[in-house]
């Protein structure tokens, strides 16, 4: 019965994105271009969510795995010319999409370890720190076009790949959360050590949270790369990987739906301040200080009862 | 051979100044236990203060620049400290009690605001500073060039120092920082007033970054608002790298970042520049996270 | 052969020795009781039992093994389940979600069933589901299963992380000052309780209190721990009338 309902619902939203993608022609491509932009950031924040929300693990260092999943998926669909068949077409980018996010999850493996040792603060600029490591090595990097960046990259993702892949990872998370298994992940996030003590390892939870998350930001990267078919490593700086951060933080640590609702309004806005683009990013930073000192666990949470807080405050 | 020894100097040049830096780092995280963000764009205002008081100052004073820097430094500190303590004021003490990672984000918040708000009234585009240091060289053989700037940068930093050293060692408000970031609640049962040695803390640590400021501008004299982000992120590295908490430790670790990066940027390329403190600070927290000189900490069950 | 056995053990932390030379048997079905004065290294015991720590000498075999440097988490999947003085359950968890963590490591799928939710996922789902009702049941709590397991009476939150710590289906229990802050007819209850819970569940418990009169009713046997060193081990009546135990707990006999 369950398995119906999840599996209807994904089915549901492909046919939905299909049956839009016939009308694409006549939307305002603006438009077009900030719905495509607004289903990324659904993915990328829905991913850090599974790090930061629901495992606990402060990361800032997201953007890079997007980098590696964009430049890797540039280099197979560069190598792969299909453009005279559609169905090659659709071939050769889901193998892309797949490469970038594989590839993006071994770094997320790799980034995964220090987080074994670390936590909090340190954790969170040892991240930063791996994601500019990243950039780093691409600018330096030839065959991938160096600080100039890669071109030329076909513009293959549209409105059915984003959202069949905002509509997958929300089942996932949401699927993983909810089961008996998805509680080692709240248990570790809670408190580590009495996570422990009833056999949960929170090094597994942990290198599952990274891989996982790492994964689906290398495909949104991926999709990115597809889209706006130039990519240079400075689009992929800690600056875009604070803009995930912040989307999961006014979303609400751990909250699916709050974190969905934060990524749209987090990508409308900017656009709709573009008029003042020189008072934007001030606005911004001044919001996001006055809503971590008045609704520190987001804009869409109920808030905590007393107790809740005072332990979460003891723990941490 | 005497390229070499030109780098070691450079690099003790630049190591002093991230030395500087990451004092201030050092004191608020042994304080707070927070990493302050926003501490680099606190160096990055310092450079801008520099920049609009120095002329002044230096047709104030017949444009002798012996007397005018060491007043545009005192201007700067003040201006500087003044900063860090609104910034505790506001955006750090109504959140002292919460989780350590809302204080993380707003740090981020007030990092975000003033390098955003230095594009918004200083401009995006680069200036040039003006010269505060009469540059000369003193010594000036075929391959070794040493001028004044890089012995002015290293004696300011090591007179500033011991000036620090003297403050938390020898002073009441310094034992009461000690006092402070060993127990807060044991310090203020003694009657230790926890605001005060905050903000003093906050006033210590950004008069350092000022004085940073000036002297990373009059080595590398075109600013800009977005300026701080990297020497911040450095600077954080050589705390960690030091022993965070630990002050010997602090300008420890700003000389080895500081001589490393010159010797990257020197021998293998300057474009990994930026990413040398990253992987070292990777390697430290890896292997020994409590610091060079760092002390190790237990979580208590 | 016992089930747990504590051979010359010490544990120091930089000068100072916390435990001393400790050796402690404990055989299947037993109930025994840990007790001593504040300070006296009880929960040191545990946390050297359960791999927080690392004992600096000494051994510690469990079930014939040697459980010496394995993580917090192998140690309980060896069969060792505790609960903490300063209770430590899941602050974001109802009572429900926090017996669900405790089943989450023995469900009978992986990952990829999880967010797929096929394969055994539903089936085995709904056998936790069956475990966990039975389980609240049988500690009474099935009333408050959608609480917030921290919002609870103190008592009823003594008891969710005594029910996560068996939902781990464990051979060894450790219970860390489970009545301290009741009043004595909790006490009473609770003992009587843990009493049950040993029977029903075939699982033996070792119980730190340092209240003598708490575990006097229940255990069998009783080791008494002062600075790190056992001075006294035997049964409820032999320890009452050891001389060293009063002076542990009265102070020197004055002249």
């Amino acid at each position: 019965m369950r398995l119906h309902k999840s599996g209807l619902m994904l089915i549901a939203a492909i046919v939905t994105g299909f049956a839009i993608s016939r009308f694409e022609h006549l939307i305002n491509p603006y438009y077009y271009q900030v719905l495509i932009y607004i289903g990324i950031n659904i993915i990328l924040a829905s991913s850090l969510n599974l790090i930061n929300g629901f495992a606990g693990q402060f990361s800032l260092g997201h953007a890079g795995f997007m980098a590696v999943g964009a430049y890797t998926s540039a280099v197979v669909t560069s190598q792969l010319h299909f453009a005279s068949s559609s169905m090659l077409n659709t071939a050769a980018f889901s193998l892309a999409l797949l490469l970038g996010g594989i590839v993006a999850a071994i770094f997320g493996l790799l980034v995964g370890i220090p987080s074994l040792r670390l936590k909090g603060d340190y954790l969170a600029i040892t991240t930063l720190g791996f994601g500019e490591i990243i950039r780093v090595i691409v600018q330096n990097l030839d065959f991938l076009g160096g600080a100039r960046g890669f071109t030329g990259i076909p513009k293959l993702t549209n409105f059915v790949w984003v959202f069949s892949t905002v509509a997958i990872v929300i089942l996932l998370v949401s699927n993983l959360i909810n089961s008996t298994y998805g509680k080692s992940f709240l248990a570790v996030r809670d408190d580590e050590l009495a996570a422990e003590t009833i056999g949960i390892s929170s090094t597994r939870v942990k290198v599952i949270a990274f891989v996982t998350g790492a994964f689906f930001a290398g495909v949104a990267g991926a999709l990115y790369a597809h889209f706006v078919t130039y990519i240079n490593p400075a689009q992929f700086s800690f600056l875009k990987s604070f803009e995930i951060v912040v989307m999961v933080i006014i979303g609400g640590m751990g909250s699916i739906f709050g974190v969905i609702l934060s990524a749209i309004l987090l990508t409308i806005l900017p656009e709709m301040l573009r008029s003042v683009a020189q008072y934007r990013m001030v606005v911004y930073s001044l919001l996001l200080i006055v809503i971590m000192i008045t609704r520190p666990r987001g804009l869409f949470v109920r808030t905590r009862t007393a107790k809740q807080s005072v332990a979460l405050k003891t723990l941490r | 051979m005497s390229e070499f020894l030109q780098q070691v100097i450079n690099g003790i040049s630049l190591g002093s100044i991230y030395a500087l830096i990451a004092l201030g780092y050092t004191m608020i995280y042994g304080i707070l236990r927070f990493i302050n963000f926003a501490h680099g764009d606190v160096f990055m205002v310092g450079a801008f203060i520099g920049y609009f008081v120095a002329p002044h100052v230096i047709s104030l004073t017949g444009g002798s620049l012996w007397i005018a820097a060491p007043i545009v430094l005192i201007v700067t500190m003040v201006g500087c400290s003044a900063l860090g303590v609104t910034i505790e004021k506001l955006a750090y003490r109504p959140l002292r009690s919460r989780p350590k990672l809302t204080v993380l984000i707003t740090a981020i918040g007030v990092s975000f605001f003033l390098e955003y708000g230095g594009q918004l009234v200083f401009g995006p585009d680069p200036k040039l500073f003006p010269t505060l240091i009469p540059s000369s060289s003193l010594i000036n053989t075929q391959h070794v060039v040493i001028g004044t700037n890089s012995i002015v940068v290293i004696l300011t930093a090591i007179v500033l120092m011991l000036l620090l050293r003297f403050i938390v060692y020898n002073t009441k408000m310094g034992t009461a920082m000690r006092a402070v970031s060993f127990d807060h609640r044991v310090a203020s049962l003694m009657g230790i007033n926890i605001d005060s040695v905050i903000s003093f803390t906050f006033v210590l640590g950004s008069g350092l970054a000022a004085a940073a400021s000036l002297l990373y501008a009059s080595v590398y004299p075109s600013i800009n608002p977005l300026m701080g982000i990297f020497p911040g992120l450095k600077a954080f590295v050589a705390a960690v790298l030091g022993g965070i908490g630990n002050l010997a430790g602090a300008a420890l670790g700003g000389l080895i970042i500081g001589i490393t990066e010159t010797f990257v940027s020197g021998y293998i390329s300057s474009s990994y520049r930026d990413a040398i403190a990253f992987a070292i600070l990777i390697l430290i927290l890896l292997f020994k996270p409590s610091g060079i000189l760092g002390r190790h900490d237990r979580d208590k069950v | 052969m016992d089930l747990l056995t504590l051979r010359s053990c010490t544990m120091r932390f930089g000068g100072l020795t916390a435990i001393a030379d400790l050796s402690i048997g404990l055989a299947a079905g037993d109930l025994l009781g840990l007790i001593g004065p504040n300070g006296a290294g009880k929960t040191t015991i545990f946390n050297m039992i359960t791999g927080i720590y690392r004992p600096s000498s000494g051994q510690v075999l469990f079930d014939g093994h040697s459980i010496v440097g394995l993580k917090p988490n192998q140690i309980a999947d060896r069969g060792i389940a505790r609960t903490f003085q300063n209770i430590r359950l899941f602050p974001s968890m109802t009572v429900y979600e926090t017996v669900q963590a405790a089943y989450s490591k023995g469900v009978k799928y992986g990952l990829i069933h999880a967010v797929s939710r096929c394969g055994p996922f539903h089936t085995s789902e709904e056998e936790t589901d069956r475990a966990i009702a039975e389980l609240l049941e049988y500690f009474e709590l099935e009333t408050v299963r959608n609480e917030i397991a921290i919002s609870l009476p103190y008592g009823q939150q003594r008891k969710v992380e005594l029910l996560r710590a068996l939902a781990t289906k464990p051979k060894l229990l450790l219970l860390d000052e489970p009545a301290a802050g009741m009043n004595p007819s909790e006490k009473v209850a609770l003992m009587g309780l843990i009493e049950r819970v040993r029977s029903d569940f075939r699982v033996s418990i070792l119980l730190i209190d340092h209240d003598m009169r708490v575990v006097m009713g229940i255990c069998k046997r009783l080791v008494v721990l002062d600075y790190g060193v056992k001075i006294a081990e035997g049964s409820p009546r032999e320890i009452q009338c050891d001389s060293k135990v009063i002076e542990a707990y009265l102070g020197e006999p004055t002249e």
